[in-house]
């Protein structure tokens, strides 16, 4: 488009004469902050610890709580014992007070209860595939790819309100206080693929934790939040004032090489090399990120793939691609929230029918659209594209025509970079109540992809701040082919 | 782990003896044990952290693992026997069995001396603080101060050598943004660096120290440490902190500029509503503890005041011990409920500003005892589901810290605290409000009875025609106040995008060089105003058969899907300059005024002018009037595009700006889009401007009423209060009353009847029944007022304060009520006078290391909040104690701290490691503050550095949080900003804002949305020439020269000097440059140096 694109990095630098700065390049971000010698613990390396599967991650969280029964778990049982009581029916061990335990109390809102009376399922199901694995007639284009996913219907967690949403993020309750997220985790074990992006990017609201990931790992290790509007996609990426690209440069260059001059003053001065870097960074990025949602170059038949041509699908669809095109030019993480407003769109306390069908047209076509995206480009071999929410929905209804969160069973799924594909793992009971075969906590989730991406979360640990083993998890060997 | 690899590969059978107790045994007993079974505690009378105490505990039999009762229980089956026991550590693995066992097999050996865990007792910062000598140093010449001995003698002893003093530059800088956290202007730093007295430093120091602003940089700096936050929730549900919490910071910026003692400041924000009960001024520090409230769950608020008292004060993760007993610290769950006893009974309230009635608008967030008999019960593994309730917790501090009980005393509160009406100004304050609401009305009839006469009169006039419009001639002087002058030199991607089309730049000229009927549009990415004047410069140069180009205004900036814009184009193939509109995705090209049919040729210069005013539009071309149209759509926000359609063209210029509101626009002969009323409306409207004349009326009766009202209670409470009741003040207290019920009543009624009267229709009974209730109230209510009035009879009380209302049931509405006691506890009295006593050990180090890390960049105790086992021990503790123990006896003033510290030798160093490579080498981590470190500045001292050197920073002090939509626009100190959890500025987030959970030490990231902010916010883009305009000199080189001081605090080397001379040269040669344009993209990129957000 302009001499913005053609300025590439390396010319970039010939013509900025960078000195020094440049020998910090490949360190930048990941190694600045650690200088301190002799200590027996050392940093990550950037470097995987083991045989890597994935490279990039693309993580789809829906705010709210997805109906597991009424997406990736169907249970005719709800249909045919619709509006008995739990204890009318042969199921009525779902509710011994032992296994309804692992519930904490938190915030009270109301929303702790356990709904008695079963609601039949709110739209049909079918089987799809070579695998024939059921799934609900809310998500017919993912529905399409159901040979690619490995589906695990039973994830438990232990919030039984919205805080579950940091929770499926960190592992950790909210009442524990703030614990770093795994996308925070991955961008601080694994070096950079591209030096032009942020290497954890984040789109979407998240309604109910902390924006910030890194935590005790520090805002380096925070998501870049990034909105996916080609007019406004980086803050401050344009200058909310008068200057002209040319003059920009110029201050650039001058910004450098004052800083540069200054290094005789102060050697041995890691601040000020990242400096250095951080405004190299900075300027790749401004145009870099812009040019990732620059659609332009995209063929009408791919912005149909990902929906941009409806309305309903635009929004999201919008974001997909940017991920595709994010993974292309190797960013590492990924994490995309659906629905805003309130705890999040998919929260159907009442009119749950109108809420799923609404929410359900909305990412559907997109992440189909993704999924074979990724398939006919090859990048699904190196990607791993995750679907996951909160907690599922109670089998009982909340109301006339809604239904409560949910957090004895519950389904995610993932597909790509080495795992299994077709596969339904773990299992609810049959009112989709209880997790009862291969139970998972959200930290497995967390440990399966780590794995893929080549990394051991033992050895990122700090030294100071040793983890519990659930906050590691195991990663679900079943699913991993 | 080679050393093993090694053994198994050679000498696989004797690896037993080869296991090492130090390095193979110990570490693993340490992380299993330890805590329960070593210096801590001792359970079962155990202790394993010596193989001596192994053998006294008879747990291990040397050379007989099997005897052996440690090897035993760590290996067991039994879940009763096993150790660690369940939940309370990992159990050990195969392989570590293994050891141990080999170890026990080959005779248990140890270490002679093998020293025992140190009783925690003896830790450093659990023993009191101890009168420290003096050291003595070698050189004499370096140190300025007691402080610098302590620097000097460790460095000493190590072959140390402090690095050199800065220059009288960077500490000027360097105390002006450490003490008022603003840098010197041009005039200050001139006047300084020409004082020769030897005094001088101590001068600005002590100049520095009085400053206000001094209280305001502090002030931010201790925010951070008392966890400041203004409000957040869910959208409009506050559910933490409170609205108006700000009083507590002013109370904090106050109190430090009146040097108020440290450990004043801390009983008064624990304890100022038992202290001061009747002080609305010292009530504000209160808002330590508001700040803690939660709407939802007790036992996260009191698990927040628990912790952060801990960790604040105290320096003691007190927090860990609520699910069991501290791993580290001899702090037990028994002495974390005790804690909990403590603040137990408190909740929150608003008390009333004297002159304002509304607590949404304003209120004192205080905390006062209430739930005086709740009790504390221990929650098992800190689970609130599962209280031992056999047992009531009775406040207490930490047994290990204290050798008698926590003496609490009841303390009776005054009236004033638990009748907050009684407060001076509060009866005021409702009269006043009464009377303001009277006189609010009285103008509302004055507007009522307006309305009237203006809806008559239209009514009357509706006959007479509308007088016709008078022709103004087209203006054609230049656009002013331009937004972009664009000759197309360059084609800037921030401010131009392509869309559609194939185009080529050329230095001058954008060609659109794809044929066919289609549209290419050059999108404006800069907003655009509402009322705009733009001019475009083009050719058109072919095409097929239209040929058209044009601007396209209030383009909505989501693409594709453009549902509505406007355009204005001239078109070869149709001979015409038209004004068309797109509405729902659909193009309407009107004829009549909307189009002017005259011959377009191509490769012509033409000039399209646009000028828009609301719907009106002028449009003229090359000079020529030619179109005055209103548009029938409905103006939306959206930019500009230049488009072209089925054309080939050069787009050679445009120029846009706003609407000089002064220009004259032709009007269009269009009919305007307000219809004549009809005369049915018109009669309609006089109706019910007569029915709000009533109203208001009625309004004003109540107004009336209550005003009395207000005034005859509040004379009756006075009374009351003062012992000298009136039976004649209580009778017009309650009559009063009663007549106001009448009055409302009679409003009910009337309003009532309105209904019925305007607009029945199928309604009619609903209606009827409603006239009919509000006439039997009101009769009812006038029956009252002729009742006798008895001895029995009240009369309504003010409220001076409200309750913050909590939801810990789980019933969706707000909790009952509590209510305001004569008593408070006392507890949290005797908190802070144990806190704050001379004895505690804790207090005045914790808070000598916060105020030494801010000044110096490096804390004596790294762990800030944790003086602890756990935590990191002093580098120089000697210096620590006789900090804390000169803050003690100089009154805990912590104007005499910062003084000595700022005036010290050590302060004073440079933060340069050049030449340092001897000291890099003994003490890379700077653990001996041989050079000081840079410090990467906060959040707020950039942002208000950059506003004050451009002379823009509104020093006004306190009041309200500066709302998030007027911070853009704000000029005042960043610490005024609304800065919640859910709410901060974006600008200061680049910068490590504080988190308001936790920030006991502020994160000094580098990174790139750093860059980007100091490049292109506004703030900085406009602080730019603002700067550049202070520092004028004549000549390039002196201007330089005086940025560099003035900016950086360092002066312009000759290279530096060179490339930024290189640089102004090069700037001025950019199109459109001027030389004040180039010095101001100078100053831009200095603010963007290193040394500016650093301070050395």
């Amino acid at each position: 488009m302009n001499d913005f694109q053609q300025l590439s990095r390396r010319s970039f630098l010939s013509s900025t004469g960078l000195g020094f700065g440049s020998l910090a390049l490949g360190a930048m971000l990941h190694k600045d902050g650690y200088g301190s010698t002799g200590h027996p613990w050392a940093p990550p390396t950037g470097k995987p610890h083991f045989q890597t599967k994935a490279k990039s991650v693309i993580w789809l969280f829906m705010n709210g709580g997805v109906s597991h029964m009424e997406s990736f778990d169907p249970k005719p049982m709800l249909n045919k014992y619709s509006g008995k009581t739990i204890a009318e029916t042969p199921f009525a061990d779902a509710q011994d007070p032992e296994k309804l335990k692992i519930e904490r109390l938190v915030v009270p809102d109301g929303n702790g209860n356990q709904r008695n009376k079963l609601y039949p399922l709110q739209i049909g199901f079918n089987k799809h595939g070579q695998s024939g694995i059921e799934v609900s007639d809310w998500f017919p284009n993912i529905a399409k790819h159901v040979d690619k996913l490995s589906i695990v219907r039973s994830m438990w967690t232990t919030d039984s309100n919205h805080g579950a949403q940091g929770q499926f993020h960190t592992g950790r309750h909210m009442n524990d206080g703030q614990y770093p997220t795994l996308g925070a985790w991955v961008h601080y074990g694994l070096g950079s693929l591209n030096d032009n992006l942020p290497q954890f990017i984040s789109v979407g609201t998240r309604p109910y934790w902390n924006s910030r990931d890194g935590v005790y790992l520090g805002p380096k290790h925070d998501a870049v939040p990034l909105r996916i509007d080609p007019n406004n996609p980086l803050d401050f990426s344009k200058p909310q004032g008068s200057l002209s690209f040319d003059a920009r440069k110029r201050g650039f260059d001058l910004v450098r090489e004052l800083n540069q001059l200054r290094s005789d003053s102060y050697p041995n001065d890691s601040s000020l090399e990242a400096r250095i870097d951080s405004y190299e960074l900075a300027f790749r990025m401004q145009t870099a990120v812009p040019d990732v949602v620059d659609f332009s170059k995209e063929s009408e038949e791919t912005q149909k793939l990902y929906g941009l041509d409806k309305s309903e699908t635009k929004s999201f669809g919008r974001t997909l691609l940017a991920a595709r095109r994010f993974v292309e030019r190797g960013v590492r993480f990924i994490q995309i929230q659906h629905g805003g407003g309130g705890a999040g769109a998919w929260d159907a306390h009442g009119g749950l029918k109108k809420n799923h069908t609404k929410n359900s047209m909305a990412v559907d076509k997109p992440i189909a659209g993704l999924l074979e995206d990724l398939e006919r480009t090859g990048l699904l071999e190196e990607t791993l594209v995750v679907f996951a929410t909160e907690f599922g929905r109670t089998p009982g209804s909340q109301g006339s025509d809604g239904r409560d969160h949910h957090i004895f069973g519950f389904s995610v799924w993932m597909a790509g970079a080495g795992l299994k594909r077709g596969v339904v793992h773990g299992a609810t009971d049959e009112i989709g109540f209880h997790a009862i075969e291969d139970r998972h906590y959200v930290t497995d989730i967390h440990a399966t992809i780590l794995q893929q991406l080549g990394l051991d979360s033992r050895k990122l640990e700090l030294p100071d701040r040793k983890r519990l083993d659930i906050d590691h998890g195991k990663p679900i060997a079943d699913i991993i082919a | 782990m080679v050393r093993k690899l090694l053994i198994f590969a050679f000498l696989p059978s004797v690896v037993i003896g080869e296991i090492d107790y130090l390095t193979e045994v110990k570490p693993l007993l340490a992380s299993r044990c330890f805590d329960c079974h070593g210096g801590l505690k001792q359970k079962a009378k155990l202790r394993v952290d010596t193989v001596k105490l192994m053998l006294q505990g008879e747990v291990i039999v040397p050379g007989k693992p099997e005897d052996s009762e440690l090897l035993h229980r760590i290996a067991s089956d039994d879940p009763d026997e096993l150790m660690p026991p369940d939940g309370e550590g990992v159990p050990f693995t195969a392989d570590e069995i293994k050891t141990i066992r080999g170890w026990i097999q080959a005779g248990a050996p140890a270490p002679k001396d093998e020293v025992p865990e140190a009783d925690p007792k003896d830790h450093w910062a659990f023993r009191s603080i101890a009168q420290t000598e003096i050291p003595n140093v070698n050189d004499h010449k370096w140190g300025r101060n007691p402080i610098d001995a302590f620097i000097l003698r460790k460095q000493e002893q190590r072959g140390l050598v402090p690095q050199p003093e800065v220059t009288k530059l960077e500490l000027i800088r360097r105390i002006y943004l450490d003490l008022i956290g603003l840098p010197p202007n041009p005039e200050e730093l001139e006047a300084l660096l020409s004082d020769s007295s030897s005094q001088w430093y101590e001068t600005l120091v002590q100049k520095l120290l009085e400053d206000p602003r001094y209280g305001e940089r502090w002030g931010r700096h201790w925010m951070d440490v008392w966890r400041y936050s203004d409000w957040w929730g869910l959208g409009k549900q506050m559910r933490f902190s409170q609205k108006h919490i700000w009083h507590w910071r002013d109370w904090i910026v106050e109190s430090l500029n009146e040097d108020l003692p440290y450990d004043e400041m801390v009983r008064l924000m624990l304890a100022v509503d038992e202290l001061h009960p009747e002080d609305q001024k010292k009530l504000r520090a209160s808002g330590y503890l508001a700040r803690n409230f939660f709407l939802f769950n007790r036992n996260v608020w009191m698990d927040n005041t628990i912790e952060h008292v801990g960790k604040g004060f105290l320096g003691l993760t007190t927090n860990c011990a609520k699910c069991h007993d501290h791993k580290f610290d001899p702090i037990s769950m028994n002495d974390y409920y005790s804690l909990r006893a403590i603040f137990e009974p408190y909740h929150v309230r608003l008390d009333m500003v004297p002159g304002e009635s509304d607590y949404e608008k304003n209120g004192i967030p205080r905390a006062f005892d209430t739930l005086l008999d709740a009790p504390t019960y221990l929650f098992i593994r800190g689970n609130e589901a599962t209280p031992e309730k056999s047992k009531v917790i009775t406040p207490n501090v930490p047994a290990f810290l204290s050798k008698e009980k926590l003496k609490v005393d009841p303390v009776n509160l005054p009236p004033v605290a638990w009748q907050p009406e009684r407060q001076p100004g509060i009866l005021e304050t409702f009269v006043e409000v009464a009377q303001k609401k009277l006189e609010g009305e009285r103008s509302k009839v004055e507007k009522a009875k307006e309305d009237v006469a203006t809806a008559e009169k239209k009514w009357k006039e509706l006959k007479d025609e509308p007088e016709p419009q008078q022709e103004t001639p087209m203006p054609m002087k230049g656009p002013s106040d331009s937004l972009v002058s664009e000759n197309f030199d360059t084609l800037d991607p921030f401010l131009w995008k392509t869309i559609g089309g194939k185009w080529k730049h050329k230095p001058g000229k954008l060609e659109q060089l794809m044929d066919g009927a289609q549209r290419s549009r050059l999108r404006y990415l800069e907003e655009v105003p509402q009322d705009f004047d733009a001019t475009f410069h083009f050719q058109i140069k072919g095409g097929s058969n239209y040929r058209s180009v044009g601007i396209a205004f209030d383009v909505p900036s989501e693409k594709p899907d453009t549902i509505t814009e406007q355009l204005v184009y001239i078109s070869v193939g149709g001979s015409k300059v038209q004004a068309a509109y797109k509405k729902a995705g659909k193009w309407s090209y009107p004829r009549g005024e909307a189009v002017h049919s005259m011959k377009i040729k191509e490769s012509m210069d033409y000039r399209l002018r646009v000028q828009v005013r609301g719907t009106l539009l002028n449009v003229a071309l090359n000079g020529k009037p030619v179109l005055a149209w209103r548009t029938p759509l409905a103006r939306t926000k959206g930019t500009i595009e230049l488009i072209t359609f089925d054309a080939l063209a050069e787009l050679l210029g445009f120029q846009l700006s706003k609407l000089d509101p002064q220009t004259t626009l032709v009007e269009s002969n269009s009919p305007s889009k307000e219809q004549p009323t009809s005369r049915e409306e018109a009669k309609l409207a006089l109706t019910k401007a007569r029915h709000q004349l009533e109203l208001a009326q009625q309004n004003l009766l109540i107004a009336n009423t209550e005003w009395m009202s207000v005034r005859f209670r509040a004379k009756a409470w006075k009374e009351a209060w003062a012992g000298k009741e009136n039976s004649a003040s209580r009778k017009h207290a309650i009559q009063s009353e009663r007549k106001l019920a009448v009055a409302k009543a009679q409003s009910t009624f009337l309003q009532a009847e309105h209904k019925l009267a305007l607009g029945a229709g199928n309604k009619k009974k609903e209606l009827e029944a409603e006239v009919k209730k509000a006439a039997d109230a009101l009769k009812k209510a006038e029956e009252k007022v002729a009742l006798e009035i008895k001895e029995t009879d009240t009369f309504a009380k003010f409220s001076g304060a409200k309750w913050t209302p909590t939801r810990f049931k789980f019933s969706g509405k707000d909790d009952k009520a509590v209510d305001f006691k004569k008593q408070s506890t006392g507890r949290r009295t005797a908190l802070a006078n144990w806190i704050t006593d001379k004895q505690n050990p804790l207090a005045a180090r914790v808070a000598v290391n916060h105020i030494w890390l801010r000044h110096i960049g490096q804390p004596l105790v790294p762990t800030v909040f944790d003086f602890g086992r756990k935590g990191t021990p002093p580098t120089h503790p000697e210096l620590l104690d006789w900090l804390a123990m000169e803050f003690m006896e100089k009154g805990w003033s912590m104007k005499h701290l910062h003084k000595l510290i700022v005036t010290s030798s050590t302060y004073r160093m440079g933060s340069s490691l050049a030449g340092a490579e001897k000291s890099l080498k003994i003490d890379p981590d700077n653990e001996h503050l041989w050079h000081r470190p840079a410090i990467r500045l906060e959040s707020q001292v950039v942002r208000d550095s950059i506003l004050s050197l451009a002379g823009d920073l509104d020093l006004t002090m306190g009041g309200p949080s500066i709302p998030m939509n007027q911070q853009a626009n704000s000029k005042r100190r960043s610490l005024y900003f609304f800065h919640s959890n859910n709410e901060r500025n974006l600008f200061l987030m680049m910068f490590d804002e504080a988190r308001v959970k936790e920030c006991y030490r502020r994160e000094q990231s580098i990174i790139p949305q750093q860059a980007l902010a100091l490049t292109n916010s506004k703030l900085v883009l406009e602080a730019a020439p603002k700067i550049a305009k202070k520092l004028d000199r004549e000549t390039d080189q002196d201007f330089i020269k005086l940025a560099f001081l003035s900016l950086l605090g360092i002066e312009a080397r000759e290279a530096e000097l060179q490339a930024s001379l290189k640089a102004l040269e090069d700037w001025r040669k950019l199109p459109k440059a001027t030389p004040k344009t180039a010095r101001n993209h100078f100053v831009w990129a200095l603010l963007n140096h290193n040394d500016f957000v650093t301070l050395r």
